[in-house]
Protein backbone atom coordinates (compact mmCIF):
# COMPACT_ATOMS: atom_id res chain seq x y z
CA UNK A 1 0.00 0.00 0.00
CA UNK A 2 1.44 3.17 -0.72
CA UNK A 3 1.53 6.13 1.32
CA UNK A 4 -1.17 8.25 -0.28
CA UNK A 5 -3.47 5.23 0.56
CA UNK A 6 -3.35 6.12 3.61
CA UNK A 7 -4.51 8.71 6.40
CA UNK A 8 -2.31 8.14 8.95
CA UNK A 9 -2.88 11.22 11.38
CA UNK A 10 -6.48 11.10 11.07
CA UNK A 11 -6.10 14.41 9.25
CA UNK A 12 -9.27 14.43 6.92
CA UNK A 13 -11.46 12.86 9.47
CA UNK A 14 -10.22 15.65 11.68
CA UNK A 15 -10.82 18.28 8.92
CA UNK A 16 -14.13 17.43 8.50
CA UNK A 17 -14.72 18.04 12.00
CA UNK A 18 -13.97 21.20 11.46
CA UNK A 19 -10.66 21.16 13.65
CA UNK A 20 -8.30 23.96 13.14
CA UNK A 21 -5.26 21.73 13.34
CA UNK A 22 -6.04 19.90 10.93
CA UNK A 23 -6.59 21.98 8.42
CA UNK A 24 -3.14 23.45 8.79
CA UNK A 25 -1.35 19.72 8.91
CA UNK A 26 -2.86 19.59 5.65
CA UNK A 27 -1.81 22.34 3.93
CA UNK A 28 1.84 22.26 5.53
CA UNK A 29 1.94 18.71 3.97
CA UNK A 30 0.37 19.31 0.79
CA UNK A 31 1.30 22.87 -0.25
CA UNK A 32 4.68 21.90 -1.60
CA UNK A 33 3.08 19.47 -3.92
CA UNK A 34 0.18 21.62 -5.23
CA UNK A 35 3.02 24.23 -5.59
CA UNK A 36 5.51 22.31 -7.53
CA UNK A 37 2.23 21.06 -9.37
CA UNK A 38 1.15 24.50 -10.68
CA UNK A 39 5.12 25.38 -11.47
CA UNK A 40 5.01 23.21 -14.31
CA UNK A 41 2.46 25.73 -15.47
CA UNK A 42 5.39 28.16 -17.23
CA UNK A 43 1.99 30.73 -18.12
CA UNK A 44 1.17 31.33 -14.25
CA UNK A 45 3.33 34.33 -12.63
CA UNK A 46 4.07 34.30 -9.25
CA UNK A 47 0.56 35.78 -8.09
CA UNK A 48 -1.66 33.93 -10.39
CA UNK A 49 -0.15 30.59 -8.48
CA UNK A 50 -0.16 32.03 -5.21
CA UNK A 51 -3.59 32.46 -5.81
CA UNK A 52 -4.58 29.24 -7.12
CA UNK A 53 -3.16 28.02 -4.12
CA UNK A 54 -4.91 29.73 -2.00
CA UNK A 55 -8.42 28.60 -3.99
CA UNK A 56 -7.20 24.98 -4.42
CA UNK A 57 -6.92 24.47 -0.18
CA UNK A 58 -10.27 26.67 0.25
CA UNK A 59 -12.46 24.56 -2.32
CA UNK A 60 -10.64 21.44 -1.03
CA UNK A 61 -11.56 22.28 2.42
CA UNK A 62 -14.87 23.44 1.96
CA UNK A 63 -15.97 20.09 0.49
CA UNK A 64 -14.52 17.44 1.53
CA UNK A 65 -17.50 16.29 2.67
CA UNK A 66 -17.77 15.32 -1.20
CA UNK A 67 -14.28 12.99 -0.98
CA UNK A 68 -15.63 9.82 -0.97
CA UNK A 69 -12.03 8.06 0.77
CA UNK A 70 -9.68 9.74 3.10
CA UNK A 71 -7.02 8.22 1.06
CA UNK A 72 -7.93 9.63 -2.58
CA UNK A 73 -7.05 12.95 -1.09
CA UNK A 74 -4.08 13.95 -2.18
CA UNK A 75 -4.57 12.99 -6.12
CA UNK A 76 -8.39 15.07 -5.69
CA UNK A 77 -6.42 18.03 -4.54
CA UNK A 78 -4.12 17.59 -7.51
CA UNK A 79 -7.04 17.40 -9.56
CA UNK A 80 -8.42 20.75 -8.03
CA UNK A 81 -5.60 22.19 -8.06
CA UNK A 82 -5.05 21.52 -11.84
CA UNK A 83 -8.91 22.29 -12.54
CA UNK A 84 -8.20 25.73 -11.33
CA UNK A 85 -5.16 26.11 -13.57
CA UNK A 86 -6.63 25.76 -16.33
CA UNK A 87 -10.00 27.74 -15.67
CA UNK A 88 -7.44 30.46 -15.06
CA UNK A 89 -5.08 30.12 -18.03
CA UNK A 90 -8.56 29.50 -20.05
CA UNK A 91 -10.12 32.71 -18.66
CA UNK A 92 -6.86 34.34 -19.79
CA UNK A 93 -6.70 33.05 -23.01
CA UNK A 94 -10.20 33.32 -24.68
CA UNK A 95 -11.23 36.81 -26.19
CA UNK A 96 -14.81 35.48 -26.12
CA UNK A 97 -16.94 36.50 -23.21
CA UNK A 98 -19.27 34.20 -23.02
CA UNK A 99 -17.19 31.63 -24.11
CA UNK A 100 -14.78 32.06 -21.22
CA UNK A 101 -17.63 31.83 -18.96
CA UNK A 102 -19.18 28.95 -20.35
CA UNK A 103 -15.44 26.82 -20.41
CA UNK A 104 -15.03 28.09 -16.94
CA UNK A 105 -18.40 26.14 -15.65
CA UNK A 106 -17.32 23.04 -17.48
CA UNK A 107 -13.66 23.40 -16.02
CA UNK A 108 -14.80 23.40 -12.76
CA UNK A 109 -16.38 20.76 -11.93
CA UNK A 110 -13.97 17.99 -10.28
CA UNK A 111 -14.29 14.94 -12.69
CA UNK A 112 -15.59 11.91 -10.42
CA UNK A 113 -12.84 10.38 -9.11
CA UNK A 114 -12.72 6.57 -10.21
CA UNK A 115 -13.56 4.93 -6.62
CA UNK A 116 -13.93 1.38 -8.19
CA UNK A 117 -10.14 1.27 -9.14
CA UNK A 118 -7.94 -0.58 -6.88
CA UNK A 119 -4.85 2.20 -7.45
CA UNK A 120 -1.78 0.18 -6.05
CA UNK A 121 0.57 1.66 -8.61
CA UNK A 122 3.06 2.05 -7.21
CA UNK A 123 5.55 5.37 -7.56
CA UNK A 124 8.52 2.99 -8.44
CA UNK A 125 6.63 2.00 -11.90
CA UNK A 126 6.74 5.88 -12.89
CA UNK A 127 10.49 6.08 -11.97
CA UNK A 128 11.06 3.11 -14.53
CA UNK A 129 8.89 4.49 -17.03
CA UNK A 130 10.84 8.25 -16.80
CA UNK A 131 14.21 6.02 -17.11
CA UNK A 132 13.10 4.30 -19.79
CA UNK A 133 12.28 7.30 -22.10
CA UNK A 134 15.18 8.36 -24.35
CA UNK A 135 17.58 10.44 -23.51
CA UNK A 136 16.13 14.15 -24.66
CA UNK A 137 15.51 16.78 -24.09
CA UNK A 138 11.46 15.33 -23.18
CA UNK A 139 14.00 13.40 -20.32
CA UNK A 140 16.15 15.81 -19.42
CA UNK A 141 12.90 18.38 -18.73
CA UNK A 142 11.59 15.79 -16.66
CA UNK A 143 14.66 14.92 -14.36
CA UNK A 144 15.51 18.59 -13.70
CA UNK A 145 11.22 19.72 -12.66
CA UNK A 146 10.31 16.00 -11.05
CA UNK A 147 12.79 14.51 -10.01
CA UNK A 148 15.80 17.24 -8.94
CA UNK A 149 12.17 19.15 -8.11
CA UNK A 150 14.20 22.39 -7.37
CA UNK A 151 13.13 24.82 -10.99
CA UNK A 152 10.00 25.70 -12.31
CA UNK A 153 9.12 25.35 -15.56
CA UNK A 154 9.56 29.08 -16.45
CA UNK A 155 13.30 28.39 -14.67
CA UNK A 156 13.82 25.41 -16.27
CA UNK A 157 12.99 27.20 -19.75
CA UNK A 158 15.82 29.54 -18.79
CA UNK A 159 18.40 27.34 -18.24
CA UNK A 160 17.94 24.92 -21.10
CA UNK A 161 17.12 28.08 -23.45
CA UNK A 162 13.82 27.38 -24.95
CA UNK A 163 10.31 29.19 -24.78
CA UNK A 164 8.76 28.79 -21.27
CA UNK A 165 5.84 27.04 -23.03
CA UNK A 166 8.14 24.08 -24.56
CA UNK A 167 8.92 23.37 -21.07
CA UNK A 168 5.15 22.85 -20.59
CA UNK A 169 4.38 20.92 -23.24
CA UNK A 170 7.30 18.35 -22.26
CA UNK A 171 5.91 17.78 -19.09
CA UNK A 172 2.33 17.44 -20.44
CA UNK A 173 3.47 14.97 -23.07
CA UNK A 174 5.36 13.04 -20.04
CA UNK A 175 2.15 13.28 -17.71
CA UNK A 176 0.56 11.80 -20.82
CA UNK A 177 3.06 8.34 -21.01
CA UNK A 178 2.17 8.62 -17.36
CA UNK A 179 -1.46 8.41 -18.09
CA UNK A 180 -1.43 5.78 -20.99
CA UNK A 181 0.71 3.40 -18.16
CA UNK A 182 -1.45 4.18 -15.75
CA UNK A 183 -5.02 3.32 -17.62
CA UNK A 184 -3.31 0.42 -19.03
CA UNK A 185 -1.90 -1.33 -15.58
CA UNK A 186 -5.60 -0.22 -13.83
CA UNK A 187 -7.56 -1.81 -16.75
CA UNK A 188 -5.30 -4.84 -17.01
CA UNK A 189 -5.82 -5.58 -13.69
CA UNK A 190 -9.51 -5.11 -13.86
CA UNK A 191 -9.69 -7.64 -16.55
CA UNK B 1 -11.63 1.13 -34.35
CA UNK B 2 -10.97 3.82 -31.45
CA UNK B 3 -11.27 4.78 -28.02
CA UNK B 4 -14.21 6.95 -28.21
CA UNK B 5 -16.94 7.96 -24.88
CA UNK B 6 -18.48 5.07 -24.99
CA UNK B 7 -15.90 2.90 -25.23
CA UNK B 8 -13.76 4.38 -22.75
CA UNK B 9 -16.76 3.85 -19.98
CA UNK B 10 -17.50 0.41 -20.90
CA UNK B 11 -13.82 -0.20 -20.51
CA UNK B 12 -14.23 0.54 -16.63
CA UNK B 13 -17.70 -0.54 -15.93
CA UNK B 14 -16.92 -3.92 -18.10
CA UNK B 15 -12.99 -4.12 -18.95
CA UNK B 16 -13.23 -8.19 -19.70
CA UNK B 17 -15.74 -6.91 -22.96
CA UNK B 18 -13.12 -4.34 -23.92
CA UNK B 19 -10.32 -6.93 -23.92
CA UNK B 20 -9.68 -6.28 -27.84
CA UNK B 21 -10.03 -2.30 -27.18
CA UNK B 22 -7.11 -2.84 -24.70
CA UNK B 23 -5.28 -4.82 -26.44
CA UNK B 24 -5.26 -2.17 -29.03
CA UNK B 25 -3.84 0.55 -26.89
CA UNK B 26 -1.29 -1.75 -25.56
CA UNK B 27 0.23 -1.82 -29.45
CA UNK B 28 0.49 1.90 -29.25
CA UNK B 29 -1.75 4.25 -31.41
CA UNK B 30 -1.69 7.81 -31.46
CA UNK B 31 -5.00 8.36 -31.90
CA UNK B 32 -6.19 6.41 -28.66
CA UNK B 33 -3.36 7.68 -26.97
CA UNK B 34 -4.57 11.66 -27.20
CA UNK B 35 -7.59 10.04 -26.01
CA UNK B 36 -6.81 8.92 -22.82
CA UNK B 37 -4.86 12.07 -22.77
CA UNK B 38 -7.52 14.24 -22.92
CA UNK B 39 -9.68 12.21 -19.76
CA UNK B 40 -9.54 14.26 -16.47
CA UNK B 41 -10.54 11.08 -14.30
CA UNK B 42 -6.95 10.09 -13.46
CA UNK B 43 -5.38 13.81 -13.91
CA UNK B 44 -5.11 13.39 -9.70
CA UNK B 45 -3.56 10.53 -9.85
CA UNK B 46 -0.90 10.91 -12.52
CA UNK B 47 0.16 14.24 -10.57
CA UNK B 48 0.25 12.66 -7.08
CA UNK B 49 2.39 9.75 -8.40
CA UNK B 50 4.40 12.27 -10.22
CA UNK B 51 4.86 14.09 -6.64
CA UNK B 52 5.78 11.23 -5.27
CA UNK B 53 9.51 11.56 -7.23
CA UNK B 54 10.05 14.80 -5.98
CA UNK B 55 11.64 16.03 -2.87
CA UNK B 56 9.34 18.15 -0.92
CA UNK B 57 11.42 20.43 1.39
CA UNK B 58 9.25 23.76 1.36
CA UNK B 59 9.65 26.51 3.74
CA UNK B 60 6.62 26.26 6.16
CA UNK B 61 4.28 29.08 4.63
CA UNK B 62 2.80 30.94 7.37
CA UNK B 63 1.25 33.91 5.95
CA UNK B 64 -0.57 31.50 3.34
CA UNK B 65 -1.99 29.31 6.13
CA UNK B 66 -3.51 32.27 7.78
CA UNK B 67 -4.89 33.54 4.53
CA UNK B 68 -6.65 30.20 3.92
CA UNK B 69 -7.64 29.83 7.80
CA UNK B 70 -9.27 33.23 7.58
CA UNK B 71 -11.15 31.68 4.37
CA UNK B 72 -11.95 28.64 5.73
CA UNK B 73 -12.46 29.26 8.90
CA UNK B 74 -13.56 32.17 11.22
CA UNK B 75 -11.45 35.44 10.72
CA UNK B 76 -7.44 35.29 12.61
CA UNK B 77 -7.14 37.52 15.60
CA UNK B 78 -4.60 40.17 13.88
CA UNK B 79 -3.61 41.02 10.80
CA UNK B 80 -0.32 39.29 10.07
CA UNK B 81 1.43 42.32 9.52
CA UNK B 82 -0.73 45.18 9.63
CA UNK B 83 0.80 48.15 6.92
CA UNK B 84 -0.76 51.70 7.85
CA UNK B 85 -1.50 54.57 6.37
CA UNK B 86 -0.09 57.24 9.06
CA UNK B 87 -2.30 60.30 9.78
CA UNK B 88 -2.53 63.33 7.30
CA UNK B 89 -0.64 65.23 10.36
CA UNK B 90 1.99 62.68 10.76
CA UNK B 91 2.54 63.04 6.29
CA UNK B 92 3.91 66.40 6.44
CA UNK B 93 6.67 64.78 8.66
CA UNK B 94 9.78 67.50 7.91
CA UNK B 95 11.95 65.42 5.34
CA UNK B 96 14.93 67.17 7.12
CA UNK B 97 13.83 64.61 10.05
CA UNK B 98 14.54 61.43 8.14
CA UNK B 99 17.60 62.99 6.08
CA UNK B 100 19.20 63.18 9.41
CA UNK B 101 18.10 59.79 9.81
CA UNK B 102 20.05 59.13 6.82
CA UNK B 103 22.91 56.79 6.73
CA UNK B 104 21.71 55.27 10.02
CA UNK B 105 21.24 51.92 8.64
CA UNK B 106 22.32 52.30 5.23
CA UNK B 107 25.79 50.30 6.17
CA UNK B 108 23.76 47.25 6.87
CA UNK B 109 22.94 46.21 3.41
CA UNK B 110 26.03 45.59 2.60
CA UNK B 111 25.46 42.18 0.44
CA UNK B 112 23.60 44.32 -2.42
CA UNK B 113 26.70 46.66 -2.79
CA UNK B 114 28.31 45.67 -6.01
CA UNK B 115 26.70 41.96 -6.53
CA UNK B 116 25.06 43.52 -10.05
CA UNK B 117 21.45 44.68 -9.19
CA UNK B 118 21.02 48.48 -8.55
CA UNK B 119 21.52 50.01 -5.34
CA UNK B 120 18.69 51.70 -3.65
CA UNK B 121 19.49 53.15 -0.35
CA UNK B 122 16.60 53.04 2.29
CA UNK B 123 16.55 54.36 5.42
CA UNK B 124 13.73 54.25 8.16
CA UNK B 125 12.71 55.93 11.19
CA UNK B 126 10.82 54.99 14.18
CA UNK B 127 7.83 56.61 15.40
CA UNK B 128 7.59 57.18 18.80
CA UNK B 129 5.01 57.17 21.20
CA UNK B 130 4.77 60.89 21.40
CA UNK B 131 4.02 60.91 17.46
CA UNK B 132 7.30 62.09 16.30
CA UNK B 133 10.16 60.06 14.59
CA UNK B 134 13.22 59.10 15.66
CA UNK B 135 16.31 57.59 14.41
CA UNK B 136 17.20 53.66 14.67
CA UNK B 137 19.88 52.89 16.71
CA UNK B 138 22.92 51.44 15.33
CA UNK B 139 21.77 47.78 16.17
CA UNK B 140 18.61 47.94 14.44
CA UNK B 141 16.83 46.72 17.37
CA UNK B 142 13.18 48.41 18.07
CA UNK B 143 10.33 47.96 20.00
CA UNK B 144 7.69 45.46 19.07
CA UNK B 145 4.77 47.79 18.01
CA UNK B 146 7.24 49.93 16.07
CA UNK B 147 5.75 51.90 13.42
CA UNK B 148 8.39 52.37 10.44
CA UNK B 149 8.48 55.16 7.93
CA UNK B 150 11.28 55.10 4.97
CA UNK B 151 12.93 56.99 2.70
CA UNK B 152 15.02 56.05 -0.14
CA UNK B 153 17.05 57.67 -2.81
CA UNK B 154 15.92 56.09 -5.72
CA UNK B 155 17.84 56.22 -8.96
CA UNK B 156 14.39 56.18 -11.34
CA UNK B 157 10.86 57.65 -11.48
CA UNK B 158 8.18 54.70 -11.25
CA UNK B 159 6.30 51.87 -9.54
CA UNK B 160 7.79 50.77 -6.61
CA UNK B 161 6.95 47.23 -4.06
CA UNK B 162 6.97 46.63 -0.12
CA UNK B 163 7.90 43.52 0.98
CA UNK B 164 8.41 42.39 4.38
CA UNK B 165 10.59 39.04 5.25
CA UNK B 166 10.58 38.09 8.75
CA UNK B 167 13.91 35.95 8.83
CA UNK B 168 14.79 33.98 6.10
CA UNK B 169 11.05 33.31 5.54
CA UNK B 170 9.50 34.07 1.49
CA UNK B 171 9.62 37.74 1.44
CA UNK B 172 5.23 38.87 1.66
CA UNK B 173 4.47 41.72 -0.40
CA UNK B 174 2.91 45.07 1.83
CA UNK B 175 2.33 47.80 -0.70
CA UNK B 176 2.93 49.32 -4.29
CA UNK B 177 4.12 52.45 -4.06
CA UNK B 178 5.11 55.39 -6.65
CA UNK B 179 8.47 56.64 -5.86
CA UNK B 180 10.33 59.58 -7.62
CA UNK B 181 13.78 59.89 -8.51
CA UNK B 182 15.90 61.16 -6.09
CA UNK B 183 15.34 61.29 -2.46
CA UNK B 184 12.19 60.75 -1.34
CA UNK B 185 9.92 60.05 1.96
CA UNK B 186 7.50 56.44 0.43
CA UNK B 187 3.84 57.30 0.39
CA UNK B 188 0.93 56.26 -0.31
CA UNK B 189 -2.46 58.04 -1.72
CA UNK B 190 -3.61 58.68 1.98
CA UNK B 191 -0.46 59.76 3.04
CA UNK B 192 2.86 58.22 4.81
CA UNK B 193 3.09 55.18 4.13
CA UNK B 194 4.25 52.98 7.38
CA UNK B 195 5.15 49.30 8.25
CA UNK B 196 3.67 48.41 12.03
CA UNK B 197 5.43 45.75 13.73
CA UNK B 198 2.68 45.01 15.75
CA UNK B 199 2.93 41.27 15.29
CA UNK B 200 6.27 40.88 14.49
CA UNK B 201 9.55 39.07 16.62
CA UNK B 202 13.08 39.12 15.86
CA UNK B 203 14.75 39.79 12.25
CA UNK B 204 12.89 41.49 10.07
CA UNK B 205 13.83 43.00 6.62
CA UNK B 206 11.77 45.55 4.71
CA UNK B 207 13.05 45.72 1.40
CA UNK B 208 11.94 47.89 -1.03
CA UNK B 209 12.37 47.36 -4.88
CA UNK B 210 11.69 50.03 -7.89
CA UNK B 211 11.28 50.23 -11.29
CA UNK B 212 11.03 52.56 -14.68
CA UNK B 213 8.63 50.88 -15.65
CA UNK B 214 5.55 48.47 -14.17
CA UNK B 215 6.99 44.74 -13.41
CA UNK B 216 5.04 42.01 -11.30
CA UNK B 217 5.78 40.36 -7.71
CA UNK B 218 7.51 37.76 -8.72
CA UNK B 219 9.55 40.02 -10.73
CA UNK B 220 9.85 41.77 -7.63
CA UNK B 221 10.63 38.70 -5.44
CA UNK B 222 13.45 37.41 -8.33
CA UNK B 223 15.37 41.00 -7.71
CA UNK B 224 15.15 39.99 -3.70
CA UNK B 225 17.20 36.94 -3.92
CA UNK B 226 18.96 36.66 -7.65
CA UNK B 227 21.82 39.41 -8.33
CA UNK B 228 21.39 39.78 -12.26
CA UNK B 229 17.62 41.56 -11.73
CA UNK B 230 17.64 45.31 -13.84
CA UNK B 231 15.44 46.46 -10.83
CA UNK B 232 16.87 48.41 -8.29
CA UNK B 233 16.45 47.37 -5.03
CA UNK B 234 17.00 48.53 -1.34
CA UNK B 235 16.41 47.05 2.45
CA UNK B 236 16.43 48.06 5.67
CA UNK B 237 16.72 45.52 8.50
CA UNK B 238 15.70 45.56 11.82
CA UNK B 239 15.43 43.44 14.64
CA UNK B 240 12.23 43.39 16.75
CA UNK B 241 12.53 42.77 20.54
CA UNK B 242 10.13 40.50 22.01
ZN1 LIG C 1 -6.67 3.61 -31.60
Amino acid sequence: MNEGMKDPGGYIDAARRGEEAAYRALYERYRPGVVRLLEAFAALDFDEREDIVQDTFTRAFKSLGSLSTPASFEAWLYAIARNRAKTALSKRSTEDRTMAEFSTEALDAVPPFPDSLALEVDIAVVRDLIERLPEGPEKETVRLFYVDGQLSAREIAEKLGVGKSAITMRLERVRARVKRELTLRVLAGKV
Amino acid sequence: MHLDEATWQRLWSDPASARSMLDHVKEGCDVCDAFIASRPELDGEVDRLLMGLTPKSAPLDELGWRRLRARVLKAPKSSPVAWIALAAGLAVLASGTLLAVRGARQQTAPGLKGDGREYMPVVAARQTESGSFEQLPETGRVPRGSTLAFRVTSPVDGPARVFLQRGKELPEELAQLRVKSGSNQLEQESGLFGVNLEDEQGPVTVWVIAHDVPFDAGQALEAITSTSSPLSVGRVEVLVDP
